[in-house]
């Protein structure tokens, strides 16, 4: 159940991701027609849009990771105001390890997600580029 | 003046032929076209009758369907996209009528562009220099939305220049700008064809600009009028 449930969710962030990056790079196509015609390469063009994923992936896992710790510690005091079982351990518990394994899960769905929007900005034409963008 | 015989850009019945539903559009039709170093060569015409397009299978940023493209003595025509930015880089420097620069980054930054995509580091004292030679070395660390749009051209035409192209084409580069403005920016153009024996290739509805230039060529539904 809960690795369906995390499936979906990767699922959904990746396709947020790709979503993101293309619009993006609709947004910019003057400026990478230009970018083109000043000489950037195709693998050049590849790696700017591919890096900014990476990015994102990278911002996105940081803030999830901090809202998942302080969301964990907000919920074990919930639990344990709600459900007095004497327990004194932490009920919901995050490890460096899992908080690790998020943060790099992220930013190889992240490279995965940003392939497609940079191929597709690395092959446009730099006339119809510039034309699109004005 | 110093023009030297092998010209840098030669064309020879380039033609651009495209479909629009059924009918088919002679955007260039059959167009001759040679520049030399050290010359400025104006291209006029009304809107629509192919001057940009032109300019655009000069600069090897489109291709022609039918014709051949010599751009410093090597044929380009037929030449993979791939191919098409090697002849670019370097050899040809590009100034746009909406200027196209990068708003995130600045001046000294859109300047040193070209030079990344060389693979060469960006050398400080290279785009000193050119932002020094239009004007704006005290503008460097400036974002373009703080420029003026004759200031943001000189910064293009700076970008243009740090390569040390050997032509140059600049497609309406003073059509968003006042008159005495326009002037100030052909000056810079000028003084490169002349200083740095440059090829100018520039497209304007400006008859006193292409007054100013070495030859012109009036284009009229894709072909040469004159």
């Amino acid at each position: 159940m809960v690795a369906a449930v995390a499936t979906i969710a990767a699922l959904v962030a990746v396709i947020g991701v790709i979503n993101s990056i293309l619009t993006s790079v609709h947004e910019r196509t003057g400026e990478i027609g230009v970018l083109k015609a000043l000489g950037a390469g195709r693998w050049q063009i590849f790696r700017v849009v591919w890096i900014e994923t990476l990015w994102i992936a990278l911002s996105g896992a940081t803030a999830g990771c901090l809202l998942a710790v302080v969301g964990a510690r907000l919920t074990d005091a919930a639990l344990r105001r709600l459900l007095n079982i004497g327990v004194t351990q932490s009920l919901v518990r995050i490890t460096p390890g899992l908080l690790w394994t998020a943060i790099l899960g992220a930013v190889a769905l992240g490279l995965l997600a940003g392939v497609w929007p940079a191929a597709r900005a690395a092959a446009l034409r730099p006339v119809a580029a510039i034309r699109n963008g004005e | 003046m110093k023009m030297q015989d092998d010209p840098v850009i030669r064309g020879r019945g380039l033609r651009k032929h495209y479909r629009r539903g059924s009918e088919t559009v002679r955007a260039l039709d059959g167009v001759d076209i040679e520049v030399r170093a050290g010359e400025s060569l104006c291209i006029l015409g009304p809107s629509g009758s192919g001057k940009t397009t032109l300019v655009n299978i000069l600069s090897a940023l489109d291709a022609p369907t039918a014709g051949t493209l010599a751009v410093a003595g090597r044929r380009v025509d037929g030449l993979a996209e791939r191919e098409l930015v090697a002849v670019r880089r370097g050899v040809m420097g590009f100034v746009f009528q909406q200027f196209h620069l990068i708003p995130t980054l600045t001046v000294a930054e859109n300047v040193a562009l070209p030079l990344l995509f060389l693979g060469r580091r960006a050398n400080p004292s290279d785009v000193e220099r050119v932002l020094r030679a239009v004007g704006l070395a005290d503008r460097a660390g400036h974002r373009p939305r703080e420029l003026s749009g004759g200031q943001m051209q000189r910064v293009a035409i700076a970008r243009a220049l740090v390569v040390h192209p050997r032509v140059l084409f600049a497609d309406e580069p003073t059509g968003n700008l006042d008159g005495s403005t326009g002037d100030a920016i052909f000056d810079l153009f000028e003084r490169a064809v002349r200083q740095d024996n440059i090829a100018l290739v520039l497209t304007t509805h400006n008859l006193a600009l292409a007054a100013r230039c070495d030859r012109s060529l009036t284009l009229r539904d894709g072909r040469i009028a004159d």
